[in-house]
């Protein structure tokens, strides 16, 4: 039990080390994919943004005006636009990892195989590629908050604590289910068909706030997504719905820990298995 | 005494092997004992001193591969050790992150990135890259379009502009075509001085004759030669075919018997109808 413990915190103490050791590079790494991604049309960075911004147009006709109601949101200091987009510029960069992060194995096993890549850097790169695009999504936003005549305010400041949330949640996602899908690709498939359900019990569209706010709560990313409207729209500190908070650390955790038991048992043998 | 810059003790290597998937997660996940197993590499012992070029030769499925990326570090082996003392480069793709819809520039400067290249660095060698490796013309153009071998020449070069103590080469010599083969050959010998150690596996008999002055013999997992480069070639020659082509020239030597037997027969029939008459 106690050899373990031991065994785990060493794995966990190294799959911090390699993330600080070699971020520069991955950094880099992220920026070139990222580019590569963009560069088989003349406006690349364009479309990599446009394709959100309009989802964001075409949902907000769609809950306005098909939606009676939708707009009815209690204790928003903001137009319903504002609070709309909040939302959802949390949402694409976690949507594009939830399908995108746990094939970063398989995508990348050149660098594992051929260039003796460290396994935990693996899972840095497809969330730091996406990660750039978000947080010009997240300035995009506040430009329009802004635009719309919403006043930036003190609770403004937890907007990054927010973004390095998702920055880990999207990570330990990545790392873990990427580790499963080496091993079975049915892990691929049971994602991509949950991943509806993720979309519609985050409260991404409606407010998930007067009723059944336990079962949308239950998603640890409605809490991600709640933490940018706690910002931008409520006006209030997203940690101080305490319970939820707990929640997600436990949800966090919990993720930690089997990620850290699959990397100590699969990081001698991942080079053969991808 | 000399003091090894590579030294290999007692190294064995399995792989596991499943009949299904379902076999496949009990083991990993679970640990159960599920699948079979075979054996690449069997006691493999031997130690390589500075300044040694060494080849390694061995049919395909020897175990060459597997020793290479054991020695670079990208896999464990199940059992010995194996030390390196001094900086080590090992070349184990030369098309290392290389995706076949962008251009050879695009592609020079992800490669260099993976290989930890500073952006200027990259910038200033690229023109240079180019030109030796004769692709000025279609530089720009999609790597899909290149002809073969092409490619892998900007790879080659990026991987081996460094000189470390150290280099480890699998398959890694094949350019396009003999002209550009020994043109690449001769700029590695011009890199290489008694101070660096090579490493690399043999698919070209004449490439490991240009680089190499000491050949193993690599056959079932186990060293079976170590000797001088050209004696461990004849020996290779001799003793190690692998058993697909030993089942070839075995049918083509039954073909041949049951020829000759017929043919001797015919004779016999022939003599023999001579006889009659």
């Amino acid at each position: 039990m106690c050899y373990n413990a031991v065994t785990m915190v060493k794995a966990f103490r190294e799959i911090i080390q390699c993330n600080i050791r070699l971020f520069p590079r991955i950094f880099r790494i992220a920026k070139m994919y990222l580019k590569k991604k963009n560069s088989s049309s003349d406006l690349g960075w364009f479309w990599s943004l446009c394709k959100p911004l309009m989802y964001m147009v075409m949902f907000y006709f769609a809950m306005s005006m098909g939606f009676k109601g939708a707009k009815d949101i209690d204790g928003i200091d903001c137009p319903y636009f504002v609070w709309l987009i909040s939302g959802m510029s949390g949402w694409f960069f976690i949507s594009d990892l939830i399908g995108g992060g746990p094939v970063c194995f398989k995508q990348n096993k050149a660098l594992v195989i051929k260039a003796g890549y460290p396994i935990p850097v693996i899972p840095m790169i497809p969330v730091l590629t996406n990660l750039l695009i978000h947080l010009i999504m997240v300035i995009f936003v506040l430009c329009i908050a802004v635009i719309l005549g919403v006043r930036p305010s003190i609770y403004w400041v937890q907007i990054p604590l927010v973004t390095i949330l998702l920055i880990l949640f999207n990570y330990l996602w990545s790392f873990m289910f990427g580790m499963l899908n080496v091993v079975s690709a049915d892990i691929f498939d049971f994602i991509k068909a949950i991943r509806p359900a993720f979309f519609w019990l985050s409260g991404v569209l409606f407010d998930s706030r007067p009723r059944h706010r336990h079962i949308f709560l239950l998603n640890p990313i409605t809490y991600l997504i709640e933490g940018y409207r706690s910002a931008i729209a409520f006006n209030e500190w997203f940690w101080q719905r305490t319970i939820y908070t707990e929640y997600f650390a436990c949800v966090m955790l919990v993720m930690l820990i089997i990620t850290v038991l699959l990397y100590k048992r699969l990081k001698n043998i991942m080079a053969e298995i991808i | 005494m000399e003091n090894p810059v590579i030294s290999v003790s007692n190294i064995s290597k399995s792989y596991r092997y499943y009949k299904s998937n379902h076999q496949r997660l009990q083991h990993l996940i679970l640990g159960m004992n599920t699948g079979r197993t075979a054996k690449v590499l069997r006691d493999v012992s031997f130690e390589i001193n500075r300044g040694e070029k060494v080849g390694l030769l061995g049919v395909v499925g020897s175990g060459r591969t597997t020793l290479m990326e054991i020695l670079s570090g990208t896999i464990k082996p199940d059992g010995g050790k194996f030390r390196i003392n001094g900086d080590l480069t090992s070349v184990m793709d030369n098309r290392l992150g290389f995706d076949n819809g962008l251009s050879g520039r695009e592609n020079l400067h992800i490669m260099g990135t993976i290989l930890g290249w500073p952006e200027k660095t990259i910038s200033e060698k690229e023109q240079s890259y180019i030109e030796f490796a004769k692709l000025e013309k279609i530089i720009d153009q999609p790597v899909k379009l290149y002809p073969k071998g092409a490619a892998a020449r900007l790879g080659f070069l990026l991987n081996t502009e460094n000189r470390p103590d150290i280099m480890l080469f699998d398959d890694a010599f094949s350019f396009g075509g003999t002209k550009y083969d020994l043109k690449f050959i001769s700029r590695l010998q011009k890199k290489l001085d008694e101070n660096n150690t090579l490493l690399m596996t043999i698919s070209n008999i004449s490439v490991g004759r240009a680089l190499c002055d000491r050949g193993i013999v690599l056959h079932r997992g186990r060293i079976c030669f170590d000797g001088p480069y050209q004696e461990a070639v004849d020996y290779f020659k001799v003793n190690c075919k692998s058993r697909k082509k030993k089942k070839k020239e075995k049918t083509e030597d039954d073909l041949l018997n049951n020829l000759s037997a017929e043919k001797e027969n015919d004779n016999v029939s022939e003599d023999n109808s001579d006889v009659g008459i």
